[in-house]
């Protein structure tokens, strides 16, 4: 079976980096190159944080290159509560030895996409500014993307604000202008993502697979228990693995349940800016999207250890 | 006991009709006025259908008029595919005692109700917000005598008319927004709660059925329904109504491990009788529970009409609202056998 060429865009951040590992772990996947945007931190952190992934995981030769520093409509509003002050706080890097590809990131972008025999598949784990831009800038490249994954969104609710979640909050009108494209976009949002939890039991059995890739995520994840050591070894704790939930919907049929329905976004609304409106009735217009309802999250930790055994 | 003095502000309205029988059978409520508005279907049937229900289950207490649309929004549509084209799904009822719309508006004669209950007055709103909103801004001091505003109406997850948006609140967002901010306590009763207590037609022919004063009412209403839900037509139309629950516990504690956040258990097939659900509570405050929320209406963009709960706090604000959970069944049966004993006796 031939691979599916994957496009990787995020905002590196302690959970795109598992969703970096999964995918770059993955025999089903094909990781052509990765775009980073501005988001949980400051374009130059992620930046940064995605090198450093690459180098940590020796895979040096993923390109990587630097896109939009702010949303489209919206000055950047960085997440450093959530992933601290380099967007990546926890493990200890050695100094940066690689650079980003010196190249405008659209058209770094279009070259894969039509490089590509097959169609390719964008996973957008950030606010998906890049991902918008280059839908604009490339209409006559719009059937050659099988499929946009992102994280982002909720059916209901919401965490950056009542009904709003980050990634989309951040960056609405991108998110609009991508979910509008006519390219079948899959939404891993919140019904999911939320439950992508660990407990420090399962952060042990990951560090033990040994590798530097179990390190790496056993490192991350230990910020987030560090941050609750009143917590025992059963109870998950507050470090959701978002991001990597797009990979696991990719790589396996039965970790993410979706449905289908008519996703947009809402732009303008008052209390509602951000919201990703899911219809799975259908009554405002045709079915363009399948939206996480939720998630196995054994089989997701799963993924997630075997992605750790296979990258040494 | 002292009875709860209430004002029934409706749009019926087949659910509306419900609630005032319910109201009307209960020796706890003192139902001090029926206020119409525009809603389900246009005023002029509103208005109509409430002196009809008035006249045919002889009740005597006031009815007002109200307002005939929406603060802001232009007529968009009915509920007609529910509620039959007159309201009532063409039920022919006898106005016995004649009753008709008394020469007042319902701003002032719930104003006038509140003042002379001395600030004891639960004004119980299943339509628009319309009347109410209009009353706030008319009598500013409105929330020195008004012990607290039921409302019938809004979702915090699938709505039934746009996706997050309930009818009620879709038809007259600018008043819901008005009325949450009101100072005025709330118990905010929406679809996720009233979806709870839906009945397949048998269940409630079980419970209303028979011989009954009302009778032919329960006739006419169950083989409407019946029909509805067994013409393809009408069930298409129907079926925009449907909508899914989610648990609470998932929607609000989502640190849970391998959560059952129920999203796709439909309702098919079940009927939901929201405005007497919604009445219920008065009668038996177990039928659902309630949680202190900061609760705000978007009036614009794409979910106009959502009711915004911030259960997780984002927006800072105090509580506003006591809103409903999912409503007991077994209980609302009860409520409803017990108000049959009234119209059997």
């Amino acid at each position: 079976m031939s691979r599916i060429p994957v496009l990787l865009d995020g905002d590196p951040g302690h959970d795109d980096v598992m969703a970096m590992v999964m995918a770059l772990a993955s025999d089903k996947l094909d990781v052509k190159g990765m775009t980073v945007v501005a988001g949980n931190s400051t374009l130059a952190n992620t930046s940064t944080n995605a090198l450093r992934t690459l180098e940590w995981l020796g895979l040096e030769h993923i390109p990587v290159c630097t896109g939009a520093d702010h949303p489209i409509m919206r000055p950047l509003q960085i997440a450093d509560s959530v992933h601290g002050k380099s967007g990546l706080d926890g493990p200890n890097f050695p100094p940066l030895h690689t650079k980003p590809v010196e190249k405008n990131f659209v058209d770094f972008m279009a070259d894969i996409v039509r490089e590509s025999e097959q169609k390719v598949t964008i996973v957008c784990m950030g606010p998906q500014t890049n991902v918008a831009i280059f839908l604009l800038a490339n209409p006559d490249l719009k059937d050659r993307i099988e499929r946009i994954v992102f994280m982002g969104g909720a059916a209901y609710g919401g965490n950056w604000s009542p009904a709003a979640e980050f990634n989309i909050w951040e960056d609405a009108e991108a998110a609009k202008i991508v979910c509008d494209s006519g390219i079948p976009v899959v939404m891993c949002g919140l019904e999911a993502t939320n439950y992508a939890r660990v407990n420090r039991r399962e952060i042990g059995e990951i560090r033990a697979i040994g590798t530097r890739a179990s390190t790496l995520v056993a490192d991350l994840l230990q910020f987030f228990a560090d941050k609750r050591p009143d917590a025992d070894d059963e109870q998950k704790l507050e470090a959701p693995m978002h991001d990597a939930v797009t990979i696991a919907s990719i790589i396996s049929d039965d970790c993410v349940e979706l449905r289908d329905a008519h996703l947009t976004i809402e732009t303008d609304g008052s209390y509602t800016q951000g919201c990703t409106v899911c219809d799975f009735r259908g009554i405002t217009g045709d079915f363009n999207a399948k939206v996480s309802v939720n998630l196995d999250c054994d089989r997701f930790i799963e993924l997630m250890k075997d992605a750790c055994r296979r990258l040494k | 006991m002292k009875k709860i003095p209430i004002v029934i502000d409706c749009d019926p309205g087949t659910d509306d009709a419900v609630a005032l029988m319910l109201a009307n059978s209960s020796d706890l409520l003192d139902l001090r006025a029926i206020c119409p508005v525009a809603g389900n279907v246009a005023y002029r049937n509103t208005s109509r259908n409430a002196c009809t229900i008035a006249g045919y289950l002889g009740m005597d207490c006031r009815i007002s008029k109200g307002a005939d649309r929406a603060m802001l929004k232009a007529f968009e549509g009915d509920a007609a595919y529910v509620h039959g084209d007159d309201g009532m799904c063409g039920m022919k009822l006898p106005n016995s005692t004649g009753r008709t719309l008394e020469d007042k508006y319902a701003w002032d004669v719930i104003y006038e109700e509140a003042v002379k209950c001395g600030g004891e007055l639960v004004i119980c709103a299943v339509g628009p917000l319309t009347n109410i909103a209009i009353t706030i801004m008319k009598h500013p001091d409105l929330r020195d005598y008004v012990k607290r505003i039921l409302i019938m109406g809004g979702s915090f997850t699938q709505g039934n008319v746009t996706p997050y948006a309930e009818y009620n609140i879709w038809y007259d967002p600018h008043a819901c927004e008005l009325v949450l901010h009101s100072g005025i306590p709330i118990t905010l009763c929406g679809l996720d709660c009233t979806t709870g207590a839906g009945l397949t037609m048998d269940e409630l022919e079980e419970c209303v059925g028979g011989e009954s004063r009302v009778k032919d009412f329960w006739d006419q209403y169950i083989s409407f329904y019946r029909n509805l839900t067994s013409d393809p037509a009408r069930r298409d139309a129907g079926e925009r109504s449907i909508r899914q629950v989610v648990t609470t516990a998932g929607l609000i504690n989502p640190v849970r491990p391998n959560s059952t956040l129920n999203i796709g258990r439909n309702i098919v097939g079940r009927h939901v009788i929201h405005d007497a659900i919604t009445l219920a509570y008065l009668l038996d405050s177990s039928l659902f529970e309630v949680r202190p929320e900061y609760v705000a209406c978007e009036t614009r963009g794409l979910n106009a009409g959502q009711t915004v709960v911030d259960f997780r706090g984002h927006l800072k604000q105090q509580p506003n609202c006591d809103v409903a959970m999912a409503a007991d069944l077994e209980r609302f049966k009860a409520v409803l056998k017990k108000m049959m004993e009234f119209y059997r006796a």
